[in-house]
């Protein structure tokens, strides 16, 4: 009785309309159920098919209840794969102008743990080599100076590429790019380079390269680029195209570039034009909307426009992830947005747009995740889809070809701040108003997807369902799943996924329509970094809207280390600090190397749309300052911090009524 | 005039005089910021390191069907072997779905030298092997569909595997398993991703364990170029090492040979007479210590480090032991045996070997390996798959027999199992030749299975203030030596000092303590042991025997879970030996101790609803050995 109910629950949630999957599984369990349910007839009536009648035992044997090893039959991802799919190489038009001399091929040859030497002649290794990469450079004009460098014969008959490419074969390479920005924004390019040819040969080059370094099963090199709109004047409206497919089928359409169109939604269009001509399939990150004045999450369309059900699910089918933290920044939330959340004010870029242009009032509400995905409940309720139901990953947005997002290991934004000692007062945005100095820069982040292989396909599915967490750049491994079942009991155990992926939905999924009388439950746990610092907590942030339509946070302390007590103001008192910033050394002597436990959701309302995610603080470690006034022996300004608590966000669930 | 502090930096003072003699007639002339340049210390703490940042995990020591006495139980191979040890999931001799929890990044199938790939062949009735009678007369047996005497003659099969001669005398069925062996390994060997290092084990004598596992370093072109020395070739270790060095020497080659279970050996693994009785001599001791540079010391037949007689100051010595007889049970073990058969003891009197002959024939690295016959590298607490395939899990093999003695007293059960260890391996390269190198130099330590990284490296100079980092290694490589090292000459007024660091196993326990021990050779001869508390969990302090009291135990046994609430997740201390004589000679390892978790016997009697008798310990405080550092005056 129980089991047949189970089967048709499944079933119900089926639609077979679109997958082959979906109807392959339909099959299956119409055959498992035949199975089940055949005993009582089949004396008299043997299932005959195909293959002879059907034996219940020998059907029994194909679905064994679980083995002995605990590590065996297991299909769900029980691997975290860590890699970036932000990264720059010279092949980036400002990349290259800032001096990067490297290409793709050293950033995957970086990724994937060798050692390389940067632009400016250090050898550069990782501590631990990624599982995945994106090398995403700027689709506009895409790997171009490399080619004015190399004399690409097809360009060297250009009198003014040549001039280019002869000072920078003579020392001027900076002088050859100033000209070329110069020329760029005064739409002086000479047209050879922005031959359609040149750009299909390059994107053509790229994937030969992507293809060569792409091993399955031990190391993805996805392809990919970045769309690099401004809105027309530094409004950060970024987004990295990530392929799941290889190069026979990237190959048929050369990626589209701000030239086409500064507008997302003709991204979408591209993308979806792609997707019809080759069978393949892509995805956008958008990133960075710290930088994009008011513009990533803004409640209008790009052209000012009401938003409509049909551009909100345009968006969500495309952007199923958002870039949460990166060197430029962390966009989980902002202190004027989140007053009651004392982790709020971390590695913050707030004062403008990427070109300098101050904030306003009212932008940063456009701008962050946390709110976007509030904002999201109600577009949801409003429209009928919730185009800000995206899960979330990081990456660096190195432009130096180089992966680097450990404290210890930072070689910065671009090439103009690779390590030296004066890198932490160099301008990285520098206007009237506003003054970004190195210091500024965040030594972050990459992206930890429960895959069930390294491959493109896996990781790249793992992605689009949300099943990834994003990290300010240590690898702590992260389960978060919600339910209605999970109990204390639960959490007494070396191997939560089993009864996570048991009894609930992992990050990025859906909890619909509340039993009665129950809340959602979630079982969190997280293991340390054996590298880095120990885990302080575990908390899990809800974010809902009341039956006004209002939209509210909450910031839950769920499991921490030692034996602290929430102070009268609900609060956790904090872990204490083992930061020694003058020998950028800490000990790991306070904090957990891991938390686990299961909680419930004391004010849960089963008639209100809400998310839950999950954020794992680490304890006090030195920030890639501290490493670098330790090792070039100098001093810092006061307001520089020495400290960090670094950290990680889950890909959130959602609960609707 | 102190000469030089390490060898690096005596090799690069050799090139300056080189550069500086040479430029009468060198083409290029380095330039006083070239060489600035190239010798400045770099940003990346991670680039340009040449000595090994990563430990590769392993098992020295894996049987298959293709052992004699595997194969009366086993059906697994040794391509599901490697399969199995590179993460992949296969199904056991039982039909169950068995996988790792992690991969293992290298793997030696040693298969026994004697009658190598009999069984198989016989089952399958090749052609090479019916034609003798033996042969014939065994398969017509094993295809009689009568149990008994199939039993009767796989009985008869394993027996005859300790006699004088081979019962099947075909060098031909040999050479084609061998060789079949060696293209498999061949096959699975991926340079930089998993490391299938050729390998057999020389199983002599019969119950009194002198067990040797040989190890090449190149692949199938060597290796085709012999047969597994068996002990129907010699019984004598001595003629083993004389047929390695034979081996070596016609072919350029390289193999090493790793003793283990000296506790079932009663009395003869680490014995000071020959094989045949007479007083070791130097040419001796030079063969043991060229060719066996490693000892397993921790496997499922019992740990192997010392013993509770021999070392009663140690709380943790009574760990995991067999020591009841010989292996197979046919001889009571006598307290006087205990002396020559556990690794520390052995290392102690090469001390005095040393003093008397002048080289030291145990002076020996750390190891651990499964041992397992199953095919299968499955030693972790909540997948233990066991020693063979008849105690393969199922609700009762806690308390079946694993090895059945003519007295039932020595007869060995289920739950006596240790579900251990493992081989850590620090090697610049997860290739064949580092790994080998590795061992060879003795960079390696044992583990009771979690995979525990260690670090353990003795100098002059060490200082509180080396533990001060998140990589200790930078400071061990560039003031010391690593596990395995010598220091010699102490400087006048100087006691060796260590640096010493562990991480946890993210998937086991944390870390109780990290100890070291030293034994050394006193102003009258006598061999000596002191375990020292060196660093620990949280702030107990030493009692008044100077002993830090236990961690505590968070074990709940009946869920077979624990939490991770006391314990460190990391240990690093320096340590200055207290009692240092500059002119004893002496050594020193570490050992780290985990807290105490759920041992197998507590994950079975969970998951199959048992209750196991009170004698069945259900828990355990795993641990690592590394290799030791020596000192000599």
């Amino acid at each position: 009785m129980k089991r047949k109910c189970r089967a048709s629950g499944v079933e119900g949630k089926l639609d077979p309309r679109h997958s082959p999957l979906m109807k392959a599984m339909k099959t299956i369990l119409l055959l498992a159920l035949a199975s089940l349910t055949l005993p009582a007839f089949a004396q008299d009536k043997p299932a005959v098919t195909d293959s002879g009648q059907i034996n219940v035992e020998a059907a029994a044997r194909a679905f064994p209840k679980r083995g002995f090893s605990p590590y065996a039959n297991r299909n769900y991802p029980t691997r975290v794969f860590w890699g970036d799919q932000h990264v720059h190489t010279g092949w980036s038009a400002d990349a290259g102008a800032f001096g990067c001399t490297l290409g793709p091929e050293e950033a995957l040859r970086f990724a994937r743990g060798e050692q390389v030497i940067s632009s400016l002649g250090e050898p550069a290794k990782l501590s631990r080599p990624l599982d995945w990469i994106a090398v995403t450079d700027h689709s506009d004009v895409a790997g171009v100076i490399f080619e004015i460098k190399d004399g690409n014969p097809n360009l060297m008959t250009d009198p003014q590429i040549k001039k280019w490419h002869d000072m920078m074969a003579s020392g001027k390479g900076v002088e050859a790019a100033s000209e070329m920005i110069v020329a760029q924004s005064n739409n002086r390019i000479p047209a050879p380079m922005k031959d359609p040819k040149l750009a299909r040969s390059v994107w053509q080059k790229n994937t030969a390269i992507m293809e060569k370094y792409n091993e399955p099963g031990r190391f993805t090199a996805f392809i990919g680029y970045e769309w690099t709109s401004n809105a027309g004047g530094g409004d950060n409206l970024h987004r990295n195209v990530i392929y799941r497919d290889g190069k026979a089928l990237a190959d048929q359409v050369v990626p589209m570039t701000t030239f086409d169109s500064e507008n997302p939604e003709d991204l979408w269009k591209w993308l979806d034009a792609y997707e019809k001509k080759t069978g393949g399939s892509l995805l956008a990150i958008p990133h960075n909307g710290n930088l994009s004045n008011g513009k990533m999450f803004a409640l209008q369309t790009f052209l000012g426009s009401r938003l409509t059900r049909e551009w909100a699910e345009t968006r969500a089918r495309w952007e199923p992830m958002y870039e949460i933290t990166q060197i430029k920044g962390d966009g989980e939330t902002q202190p004027t947005l989140s007053p009651n959340d004392e982790f709020a004010g971390f590695e913050k870029w707030d004062q403008a747009n990427l070109a300098g242009v101050p904030k306003k009032p009212g932008m940063l509400e456009r701008e962050y995740a946390r709110q976007a995905l509030k904002e999201g409940l109600k577009l949801e309720q409003e429209l009928g889809a919730n185009p800000f139901k995206f899960g979330f990953v990081s990456g660096t947005d190195a432009h130096t070809g180089l992966t680097t997002a450990e404290e210890d290991n930072f070689f910065g934004k671009h090439t103009g701040v690779e390590p030296m000692p004066t890198r932490f007062e160099h301008a990285v945005i520098k206007t009237p108003q506003v003054n970004v100095v190195g210091w500024q820069m965040s030594a972050a982040g990459y992206t930890g997807v429960w895959a069930t292989e390294n491959t493109r396909e896996a990781l790249w599915d793992a992605l689009k369902r949300k099943e990834a967490y994003s990290t300010t750049g240590p690898r702590m491994t992260v389960r978060f799943f919600g339910g209605w079942d999970f109990d204390a009991e639960d959490a007494e155990t070396r191997l939560p996924a089993d009864t996570g992926y048991a009894k609930g939905v992992p990050m990025g999924g859906d909890l619909h329509q509340a039993p009665a009388g129950k809340s959602p439950t979630f079982l969190v746990a997280a293991s340390k970094d054996p590298l880095s610092g120990n885990l302080d907590r575990y908390q899990v942030i809800k974010g809902w809207m009341d039956a006004k339509g209002e939209l509210h946070e909450k910031v839950y302390d769920v499991v921490w280390s030692g034996d602290r007590k929430p102070g009268a103001d609900g609060k956790l008192p904090e872990v204490g600090n083992t930061v020694n910033a003058e020998d950028a050394n800490w000990t790991n002597t306070i904090g957990a190397p891991e938390l686990i436990a299961v909680w419930k959701d004391p004010d849960f309302d089963p008639s209100l749309r809400a998310f839950y995610y999950g954020r794992v603080i680490e304890i006090p470690t030195p920030r890639w300052t501290a490493y670098e006034a330790k090792r070039f022996g100098i001093k810092m300004p006061n307001e520089v911090p020495m400290t960090i608590q670094e950290r990680a966000y889950t890909s959130p669930i959602w609960y609707t009524p | 005039m102190k000469i030089t502090q390490t060898p690096r930096a005596s090799s690069f003072l050799l090139l300056v005089c080189c550069i500086l003699a040479a430029n009468a007639w060198a083409d290029q002339i380095p330039t006083k910021e070239g060489v600035a340049e190239i010798t400045a210390p770099q940003y990346s703490p991670y680039a340009g390191r040449s000595y090994p940042t990563r430990v590769l995990w392993g098992d020295t020591h894996l049987h298959t069907a293709v052992s004699v006495d595997a194969g009366t139980m086993c059906r697994v191979g040794q391509e599901d072997a490697y399969r199995f040890a590179r993460g992949e999931e296969i199904t056991t001799t039982h039909g169950l779905r068995a996988k790792l929890s992690r991969p293992l990044d290298f793997l030696v199938i040693t298969d026994h030298a004697e009658m190598y790939g009999l069984m198989p062949q016989l089952l399958s009735g090749d052609s090479e092997i019916l034609s003798t009678e033996k042969g014939r007369k065994w398969y017509d047996a094993l295809k009689s569909g009568n149990n008994e005497m199939v039993f009767a003659t796989a009985m008869e099969i394993v027996a005859s595997l300790s006699g004088d001669v081979p019962p099947i005398k075909s060098d031909t069925a040999v050479r084609n398993a061998w060789q079949a062996y060696t293209a498999l390994a061949d096959k699975y060997n991926e340079p930089g991703h998993f490391t299938a290092l050729i390998g057999y084990e020389w199983t002599a004598i019969g119950g009194y364990n002198l067990h040797r596992n040989v190890i090449f370093r190149g692949d199938a072109t060597a290796a085709n170029r012999t047969l597994p020395f068996s002990q129907f070739d010699s019984k004598n270790p001595e003629m083993l090492w004389k047929h390695l060095a034979e081996f070596e020497n016609t072919t350029g080659a390289q193999l090493l040979a790793i003793p283990h279970n000296g506790n079932l050996s009663n009395g003869r693994m680490f014995t000071v007479e020959t094989f045949d009785g007479k007083p070791l001599t130097k040419e001796f001791a030079a063969m043991r210590i060229k060719y066996e540079p490693l000892v397993e010391v921790t496997q499922i037949k019992g740990d192997g480090e010392t013993h509770p007689l021999l070392s009663p100051n140690d709380e943790f010595a009574d760990y995991e032991k067999w020591d009841k007889s010989n292996l197979n049970g046919t001889e009571a073990k006598k307290e006087d045996m205990l002396q020559w058969e556990y690794a520390r003891e052995a290392l102690k009197n090469g001390l005095m070997l040393q003093k008397k002959l002048g080289v030291n024939p145990f002076k020996f690295g750390m190891v651990g390996s499964t041992d397992s016959h199953t095919a299968m590298a499955a030693v972790e607490e909540d997948n233990f798959f066991g020693k063979h395939s008849g105690v393969e899990p199922e609700p009762h093999r806690w308390e079946h027999v694993v090895i059945e003695a003519p007295d039932p007293k020595f007869t060995i059960k289920g739950w006596q199992q240790a579900a251990g260890g493992y081989a850590a391996v620090w090697a610049t390269d997860n290739t064949r030749e580092a790994i080998f190198d590795a061992m060879q130099r003795k960079e390696t330590y044992a583990t009771t299975g979690p995979r525990i990284l260690v670090r353990f490296f003795g100098g002059w100079d060490f200082t509180a203030e080396d533990t001060a980092t998140r990589l200790p290694a930078a400071a061990g490589y560039s003031k010391g030596v690593p596990m395995g090292g010598d220091l010699r000459n102490a400087p006048a007024a100087k006691a060796p000092t260590f640096l010493v660091a562990a991480l946890k196993d993210p998937y086991s326990g944390n870390l109780d303590r990290i100890q070291i021990i030293k034994g050394w050779l006193d102003e009258d001869g006598k061999t000596q042991e002191h375990v020292y508390d060196v660093v620990w969990s949280g702030d107990r302090k030493p009692g008044a025997d100077g002993k830090v009291p236990p961690v505590g135990n968070t074990v709940d046994v009946k869920k077979a879970t624990w939490t991770n609430t006391i314990g460190a997740p990391e240990l690093i201390g320096t340590w200055t030996d207290p009692d240092f004589d500059a002119k004893q000679s002496a050594f020193y390892y570490a050992r780290v101790i985990e807290i105490p978790t759920p041992r197998w016997t507590a994950y079975e009697a969970q998951r199959f609803g048992i209750t196991m008798s009170p004698e069945v310990p259900m828990t355990t405080q795993e641990r690592a050995y590394t290799s030791p550092i020596w000192y000599t005056p």
